[in-house]
């Protein structure tokens, strides 16, 4: 992966249909609140008066219902009557409303009434029960927290995590709030929802280049991007600091490093992470990370190959799983990039329409940019192995081959690679990349 | 009609292959794979679809350039496509209640070869701006609208129409309204109409849950296919110029996939089982009575999932597979780099053999999944209030493997594998058939053009699927009835030169090497309690034509054992045995004697 100084844009966009603040040709910073949506919903519950009613929908006309559309109605009350009338007695038949709420339709032709529900589900206190979800005491709920009194949370957020020998129990917020209490009583976190209102922030400082009606706007800027393989926990930005080191260790983040991200040249060790989460590290970027402390940061196996929660941390992978470390080219960019601020996003989609990770530092650079798209092999090229044997080594193509039987019954295109010790191995092309 | 150019446009390769009729048989004529173009810089599918077309014209020795692709082209030449391109058809599935209206939804569009994003219910214990959210994120390519019973409920299936409007999706390609097709309560479709009017383009058919007890998914599975081919390819780049030159409509590819399994199936007269395993996905297909069951195992496949594998099973799973130690981690680790990393190879023959190690779980895994879904309808009880109804478990499974006589893989991992005993040993430890099962791999990714083939001329489909599903072996696997017998059957194998009397013990996996040229007969007696097909201790006998293929006869007993059963043991042992002395599975073969 590598580092390109360009002019980028990046579309920011509502969830829903809703409102935008910004207009084209806009400055915004990265914390610029782009636009809004606000949803309420009411459920429609449809009456069918003619069963209720017992008669033939077609016999059935406006006089029949004892309510007119936008009256409000409480559950039980009448919305319809029929009565018939024979030489010595008569029969009276009512139809009640389900629910309460306003009346919205009156459709006497098809024998129905719709109610739109006067209950918003969709705001209020939610308990969260952690205790349960983390597999112990209401007691010993506390501390696995991960969060506390007024923090706000994203729908699927990591509220606590607990290992349990081989196994680790996670509780996650069902949607997002705030955080109203802790209820060690009961085991619970309180939520209160929010008002259904969800903004967009612009993510990147530069100029709004176009408006999308209702549902976002592109921003453009000037900036050095780097993509990683692997990212997690969202977006987050901060000044960057370099630790040039093997191994990120604990010791390495000082409060001096709150509100910044975090560059390491080699592994990004389990503890240390969790020392940045404590210290309010918005970002640790690093070659690599052991699968099994990933897995125990999100609380989850990397099974959905897609990264789009809330952790508060955001963490990015520029080489991959295990033990890496950086290209030297890549470590000069970072080290050229130290005290800028940059804009990171720890999302991975690798599917259809693959998302990697990113960092953005935003401003005119001392000419960092990498020249990327080179894919091609051919003699004489640099290419780093991709897999094993000689993964991560970095070498120079000696000889291409069409297809070649590597030992294992596969056939497919292959190379000789010289590696910069002198040594030699025949792999698959598909196992290397090119070095820009 | 002497030529046809079948079309299969991919995610990211575009599949060209051409047949034609030559005295009298049809023959393949040639294979070429270009990158698809429907992406930028060219922005244009027919750029990609002249390069295939172009370059398997020059190994067939005619011009099929963009003359030849072109309206007044070449009359003896008919063109057929299916795709996949952009992730397929991407569908999102809203129905009332979960186990019913939103389950045959489900099927609906897994059957008509969608990927099926996500099923939204009344309750699924989402709020309301978060299913829009969801819905708005998803970028859909079209929408099933289902709910309710006709004369039911009204209210739910509307809330469902008003969250679309909320979201208001668009589709990928082009500005015209996102389909939604309405299959549901007949007596909400005007209110539904009304909901939906000025956000999409509306389809309605058929309810396909008219009644509890009945489910009809063929017309909203035709709409599908229809508005697929109207609606979305017409709008992706290119795909107009394609659909005009097309000689029946385009289909998506995992629906061409199935028209074959099911051609298949009635030529055999049996039940067929089918499996594709992609990178991301693994599919499933059974035909059943000659009913076609599709199911899309989202999150299993050699790549991108190939964590969620991990994840889905024991780690014991995946190591019982392997003939050498491994932890937990180091298989995890293997998976998360496989996964951020798709497009490399295994090398090394460990790599290759915890490759296939992962697929075994893969195929099983989403083999289970499928015995999950094809069952008997759900929500069905005889005097259950809905409240039973809806506890009820999995309906009846309806795939009998005693009763599938082929099983085809696909899927880079086996219609790629070095060698066909590896395919073989890998569909036969991860389906476990039982009885004689003739296993094949569709070696060249041809079946989804046989597919669509079989919209002009079924019958050549059928003969070409003689020649291209390639024979990588056959399995007879006893199923015991009761406490296994010393011997579980006799089996008596005579080929044109060479024959041998065996007998298959519990426990035993023994491989013996057909002969190329000639009919291999089979002769199985089993063992009293002991069903090799024909019943219970009756004799099976059967002709293996000619293959260059392996035949295995399994005595390990069905279940397999697993990280929960007793017997584990002796399996590892017995894998570590066969792939550690047979590191690539240069199986060894029992001993002819001659005849």
């Amino acid at each position: 992966m590598g580092g390109d100084m360009t002019l980028i844009t990046r579309r920011r966009m509502l969830p829903a249909p809703g409102t935008v603040h910004v207009k084209p040709g806009d400055r915004v910073d990265h914390d610029t609140i782009i636009g809004e949506v606000r949803y309420s919903f009411r459920m429609p519950h449809f009456v069918n008066v003619a069963r209720l009613l017992g008669e033939r929908r077609e016999n059935l006309t406006r006089d029949h219902f004892t309510v007119r559309e936008g009256d409000e109605v409480r559950a039980g009350d009448t919305v319809a009557r029929l009565e018939r009338r024979w030489r010595f007695m008569g029969e009276t038949r009512e139809a009640s409303a389900p629910v309460a709420g306003v009346v919205e339709k009156v459709l006497p032709g098809l024998g129905l009434l719709s109610i739109r529900s006067g209950e918003a589900p969709a705001e209020g206190l939610v308990s969260v029960p952690v205790a349960s979800s983390l597999r112990c005491r209401p007691g010993e709920m506390v501390p696995h927290l991960r969060v506390g009194p007024d923090d706000t949370v994203d729908q699927g957020q990591l509220l606590a995590v607990r290992e349990d020998g081989p196994e680790t129990h996670v509780a996650r917020s069902p949607h997002d709030g705030i955080v109203d209490a802790i209820d060690d009583t009961r085991g619970a976190v309180v939520l209160r929802r929010r008002d259904g209102r969800q903004v967009v922030r612009a993510f990147i400082p530069g100029r709004v280049q176009r408006v999308i009606s209702g549902r976002g706007a592109v921003i453009e800027t000037r900036a050095t991007v780097i993509r990683g393989v692997f990212g997690a926990g969202g977006e987050s930005v901060g000044t960057l600091s370099i630790v040039n080191s093997g191994i990120l260790r604990p010791d390495h983040i000082a409060e001096v490093h709150r509100g910044s991200v975090i560059v390491a040249r080699g592994r990004l060790g389990l503890q240390a992470l969790q020392r940045a989460h404590e210290a309010g590290v918005h970002a640790v970027v690093g070659a690599s990370a052991r699968t099994a402390d990933m897995v125990h940061l999100l609380g989850e196996e990397l099974g959905r190959s897609v990264t789009d929660e809330s952790l508060g941390l955001t963490v990015v992978l520029t080489g991959g799983f295990g033990d890496l470390e950086m290209d030297e080219d890549l470590w000069d960019v970072w080290s050229h990039l130290r005290g800028s601020v940059a804009c990171v996003k720890g999302e991975t989609h690798l599917r259809a329409g693959v998302i990697r990770p990113e960092v953005i530092v935003p401003g005119e650079g001392p000419g960092l940019g990498m020249a990327l798209g080179l894919s091609e092999l051919f003699i004489g090229a640099r290419v780093r192995v991709l897999r094993e044997p000689g993964f991560m080594r970095r070498g120079t193509v000696e000889c291409l081959m069409s297809s070649a039987d590597i030992g294992n019954g596969i056939r497919a295109p292959a190379l000789r690679v010289r590696f910069d010790d002198g040594s030699a191995l025949v792999l698959l092309q598909a196992n290397v990349e090119v070095i820009p | 009609m002497k030529r046809v150019l079948a079309l299969d446009v991919g995610s990211t390769t575009t599949k060209a292959r051409l047949f034609a009729l030559q005295a009298g048989e049809w023959m393949v004529l040639g294979a070429a794979d270009r990158p698809t173009t429907v992406e930028e810089p060219a922005e244009d599918v027919m750029v990609g679809v002249q390069a295939a077309a172009a370059a398997v014209g020059r190994q067939a020795g005619i011009d099929l350039g963009s003359r030849a692709l072109s309206l007044e082209g070449d009359e003896n030449l008919r063109i057929l496509a299916c795709s996949s391109a952009g992730g397929g058809l991407r569908m999102v599935v809203c129905g009332v209640v979960r186990q019913m209206t939103a389950e045959s939804a489900e099927r609906a569009a897994l059957g008509a070869g969608a990927i099926v994003q996500d099923v939204l219910t009344v309750r699924d214990g989402r709020f309301p701006a978060e299913r829009i959210a969801r819905i708005r994120s998803l970028n859909p390519d079209m929408i099933l609208l289902t709910g309710g019973t006709d004369g039911g409920q009204i209210g739910h299936v509307i809330a469902l129409a008003e969250w679309i409007r909320a979201a208001d999706p668009r589709p990928r390609y082009g500005d015209h309204p996102i389909p939604v097709i309405y299959a549901g309560n007949a007596d909400a479709r005007s209110f539904v109409a009304e909901v939906l009017q000025d956000c999409a383009s509306l389809h309605v058919v058929d309810n396909l849950r008219p009644r509890l007890e009945k489910e009809i998914l063929g017309p909203a599975r035709e709409a599908i296919h229809e508005v697929f081919m109207e609606h979305v390819m017409a709008q992706a780049p290119g795909y107009a110029s394609l659909l005009a030159l097309v000689d029946a409509p385009i289909l998506p590819t995992p629906g061409a996939f199935g028209l074959l399994m099911q051609i298949l199936s009635r030529e055999i007269e049996q039940d067929v089982l089918a499996v594709d395993v992609g990178g991301a996905t693994t599919d499933c297909y059974s035909v059943i009575d000659g009913e076609l069951y599709r199911t899309v195992s989202a999150n299993l496949g050699m790549t991108y999932s190939a964590p969620n594998v991990f994840a889905s099973t024991e780690p014991l799973n995946i190591a019982r597979w392997l003939p050498y130690t491994v932890d937990a981690d180091h298989i995890r680790q293997w998976a998360a780099n496989k996964m951020i990393r798709p497009t490399t190879l295994p090398h090394a023959v460990e790599d290759l053999q915890m490759e296939h190690a992962i697929a075994r779980e893969a195929i099983r895994l989403a083999y289970a999944h499928h015995n999950e879904l094809v069952v008997g309808l759900k929500g069905i009880g005889a005097g259950q209030g809905i409240g039973g109804a809806l506890s009820q478990g999995t309906g009846r499974q309806r795939v009998d493997l005693m009763r599938v006589r082929d099983i085809i893989g696909s899927g880079g991992v086996l219609s790629h594998a070095g060698r066909g005993s590896q395919a073989l040993s890998i569909m036969i430890d991860a389906f476990a058939p039982e009885g004689l099962t003739r296993l094949r791999v569709d070696s060249g990714f041809v079946a989804p053009h046989l597919g669509v083939l079989t919209q002009l001329d079924p019958a050549a489909s059928r003969r070409l699927m003689e020649r291209v599903l390639v024979d990588v072996g056959w399995c007879l696997a006893p199923r015991v009835l009761g406490r296994p017998p010393e011997v579980l059957a006799t089996v008596e194998v005579a080929g044109a030169v060479y024959g041998c009397e065996l007998t298959i013990a519990p426990g035993e996996y023994r491989v013996i090497r057909l002969e190329s040229e000639g009919t291999t007969r089979l002769v199985c007696r089993p063992a009293r309690g002991v069903d090799v097909g024909g019943g219970p201790g009756r004799t099976v006998r059967h002709e293996i034509p000619a293959c260059k293929a392996q035949l295995v006869l399994d005595g390990r007993g069905r279940p397999l054992p697993d990280s929960s059963g007793q017997s584990l043991q002796r399996l590892v042992a017995d894998t570590r045995r066969r792939l550690a002395v047979h590191g690539c599975y240069d199986e060894e073969m029992t001993q002819w004697v001659g005849i």
